[in-house]
């Protein structure tokens, strides 16, 4: 795991920017909606707030699934597997690339959206309800990502991620168990945190069903040849 | 004592096409091993097949005693790829992520990231990527010792180098030699490998063609080179004979007719000055090899 640390410090740095740009959408979000100057309409910020948790997905989905062909076409890949470090590590890397984006931005989300809450006169308990939600979700598309980017170049695998985590979210509206269903029970719930939690199934399910598909994509990983001349 | 790297009978296809094609080779310990071959020979795709990018379509193969692929052998590798890449990071942070990646102690790292950076002369600069490639190459290099590994494989290591650092690199990779390293060393230029190599592989069209110490294959067993004086090319009827400065004459002969030639000279008056395997250089050697297959 430390060495799987090191390899996402070097990336996450690499795209410190862009990461940067994202991470402060929320902030930037709320700081407009106060400067509006108007009476901030509650049901408004739900629906905002629900939007931000499904950009929260999009840019799990995107990273995960474009950082192993970028690092091929790159070739620094080369410069990481040719040390010490096994395709198991190097695709933990490449998960947690993805996750502590997805982090930054929900704790960005969390705080942002908590206080317009307070400040439109409701709760803050549903968005930090909304946060953990989408965190799990998160968790599960970022490692479902990843296995579309072993077979697939970067800017088809990103359209397959979206794709494929839209249909799970769809499948949850049909009441399908999973993060599809959670990720719907997210975009329900309101400032106010349900009374009656009925979303620990799903979150195991959202959970385990993440380790299986990293765990797949592992396997695969493990038995392909690296494209060091990709795209 | 086991190879430190083998290849036993590896093949790689690509599609239809079969990039490499029953490898058997090995590198032994303390020796510098040059892998010859025009473009496109499957040289690259045998260092990728060892380092565990690539997977074997058949045969297998070790590294440092372990299956190639095997994540733990290559704490003991070192390698440097044609065209290094780096992350956005300083020049000595690249190294040091080298080191951390392989296991080695914080504490014996920052000394030997200094003592390699100066010893090959890498500008300190704070994001890598902004080197020349002569400098990258450098730090690629770098990168590639600081483990101070059992094995070193080096994909052209000179290629981007002016003449002061090939002659560095020549003599860091003479020393490591000499400390008990092997190295596996693919490159073009061919009077550095000509200068430290022990023995040469040359692979066409993804076979090995040839294999062999560096003065067996200079060396042309079949044919003897004699130079002698006294006698005109037309006293030796029936022999290539090349003038040379001062009226010598240089005559190739197979080495079965060499006493018989020699007597010939002598009944005609001529002196004998030398005799000797002919020497090929390298250049010659590739095209001849190249032609094979």
């Amino acid at each position: 795991m430390k060495k799987s640390m090191l390899i996402a410090r070097q990336l996450l740095w690499q795209n410190r920017w862009l990461f940067a740009l994202l991470m402060l959408w929320p902030y930037l979000m709320g700081v407009l909606l106060v400067a509006s100057g108007s009476q901030l309409d509650p049901e408004d910020l739900l629906a905002i707030l629900h939007q931000e948790c499904i950009y929260a997905l999009a840019l799990v989905a995107v990273t995960a699934s474009t950082q192993l062909g970028n690092e091929q076409r790159s070739r620094r890949i080369a410069t990481v597997l040719a040390e010490a470090v096994s395709r198991g590590e190097y695709l933990a890397a490449l998960w947690l690339t993805a996750v502590v984006p997805l982090l930054l931005f929900l704790a960005g989300f969390a705080i942002t959206g908590s206080a317009l809450a307070v400040y439109a006169g409701s709760s803050a308990g549903g968005v930090l309800f909304m946060a953990l939600l989408v965190t799990v979700v998160g968790l599960w598309a970022a490692a479902a990502s990843l296995l579309w980017s072993i077979f697939l170049p970067a800017v088809f695998a990103s359209i397959a991620a979206i794709t494929s985590v839209g249909l799970v979210i769809l499948a949850g509206d049909y009441g399908v168990p999973g993060p599809g269903r959670l990720m719907m029970e997210t975009l329900r719930t309101g400032f106010v945190v349900p009374r009656r939690l009925t979303v620990g199934g799903d979150v195991i399910l959202s959970i385990a069903s993440a380790a299986v598909i990293f765990a797949a994509a592992w396997w695969l990983f493990d038995r392909r040849d690296l494209n060091l001349t990709a795209e | 004592m086991a190879a430190r790297l083998e290849f036993d009978r590896i093949s790689k296809r690509f599609g239809s096409k079969l990039a490499l094609d029953s490898l058997c080779l090995r590198v032994e310990p303390g020796e510098i091993l040059g892998f010859l071959g025009p473009n496109g020979a499957g040289k690259t795709t045998a260092i990728h097949l060892a380092l565990g990018f690539l997977k074997a379509s058949a045969g297998s193969g070790t590294l440092l005693g372990s299956p190639l692929g095997t994540a733990s052998a290559r704490a003991r590798l070192g390698y440097l790829p044609d065209a290094p890449a780096f992350f956005a990071s300083s020049t000595a942070f690249q190294v040091e992520l080298a080191a951390r990646l392989n296991g080695m102690r914080s504490s014996e790292i920052k000394g030997r990231v200094r003592q390699l950076l100066s010893r090959l002369g890498v500008e300190s600069v704070k994001d890598a990527r902004k080197l020349s490639r002569g400098m990258q190459q450098r730090l690629g290099l770098a990168r590639a010792l600081v483990n101070e590994p059992e094995l070193l494989i080096l994909d052209e290591p000179t290629s981007a180098l002016d003449p002061s650092a090939v002659s560095q690199v020549r003599e860091l990779l003479l020393a490591a030699r000499n400390a008990g390293h092997s190295i596996f060393f693919s490159s073009h230029q061919l009077s550095e490998v000509e200068q430290v190599c022990d023995r040469i592989a040359f692979l066409n069209h993804g076979r090995l063609v040839k294999l062999g110490s560096l003065s067996e294959l200079l060396h042309d067993q079949a044919l003897a080179e004699v130079v002698v004086r006294g006698v005109t090319a037309g006293q030796l009827d029936g022999l290539f004979a090349e003038v040379l400065p001062g009226g010598q004459l240089r005559i190739l002969i197979p080495q079965a007719r060499q006493r018989e030639v020699i007597e010939r000279i002598w009944m005609a008056g001529g002196e004998l000055i030398s005799t000797a395997p002919r020497r090929r250089t390298l250049e010659q050697l590739f095209a001849e090899w190249s032609r094979e297959l």
